[in-house]
């Protein structure tokens, strides 16, 4: 998909289709001629990449985390996990193992370590590479909100 | 005239990730203007005045991808 020479209504139209592909990893959305509401919108159609933990299980060496948005999750990233009570469970830079979508945007990871525990509360899975949204060269960068995305985890260079 | 090239680097295997004027992330901000005020790396980020300097400096010999994917 080429966007480089595309008018603001074909650009729309295959941003559209983008949103499909380009929110789990690193992406690039250079000299795309994108203003900022087409920006904030892409911004906005990212996944969280530092979703909420809203439950914690474990059984036979393998931790399973259920978070807010599983979306950006694949087998083989790196995540780190914090603010999770009981604190055995905040595992740093650890593998995601099998990943399960759930309801909505809701679903699970999995991760090989002994922690044991039952969960009572928090926590935020935050993926750590493959982070970076590239929007040089397009017009919109002056007035955008990249707010959106590093709020959820992004890096945003321009 | 040779293409201005200077800006932030970031080598994240296969990418060689380039920000000509900032990076913003949730953790910290780097902008051109002020790009002497930090201590590098941040975050994998450093500063170089040319790609060839940052390509050195990862030990990059192949041709550079950008990015995994272009739209």
């Amino acid at each position: 998909m080429v966007l480089g020479s595309a008018t603001a209504n074909s650009a729309r139209v295959n941003l559209g289709q983008a949103k499909l592909t380009g929110n789990r990893w690193t992406q690039t959305f250079q000299n795309c001629k994108m203003g900022a509401a087409q920006l904030n919108e892409m911004y906005t159609a990212l996944a969280k990449l530092n979703p909420n933990v809203t439950n914690v299980t474990a059984t036979a060496g393998v931790v399973t985390y259920t978070v807010d948005d599983i979306r950006a999750f694949v087998a083989a990233r790196t995540v780190t996990i914090t603010g999770v009570t009981p604190v055995a469970y905040n595992l740093t830079s650890v593998t995601v193992g099998v990943v399960t979508a759930g309801a909505g945007t809701t679903g699970t990871f999995t991760v090989t370590n002994a922690a044991t525990g039952t969960y009572v509360s928090g926590g935020i899975a935050s993926l750590q590479d493959n982070r970076t949204i590239t929007v040089t060269g397009n017009p919109g960068t002056a007035t955008d909100d990249p707010s959106i995305a590093t709020n959820k985890g992004w890096t945003v260079t321009g | 005239m040779s293409e201005n090239t200077a800006g932030f680097y970031k080598y994240e295997e296969p990418s060689l990730h380039h920000a000509p004027n900032y990076v913003l992330d949730n953790q910290f901000s780097l902008y051109k203007e002020t790009k002497d005020d930090h201590t590098y790396p941040i975050d994998g980020w450093y500063w170089f005045d040319t790609i060839e300097e940052a390509r050195t400096f990862f030990d990059i010999s192949e041709p550079i991808v950008k990015e995994t994917e272009t739209f």
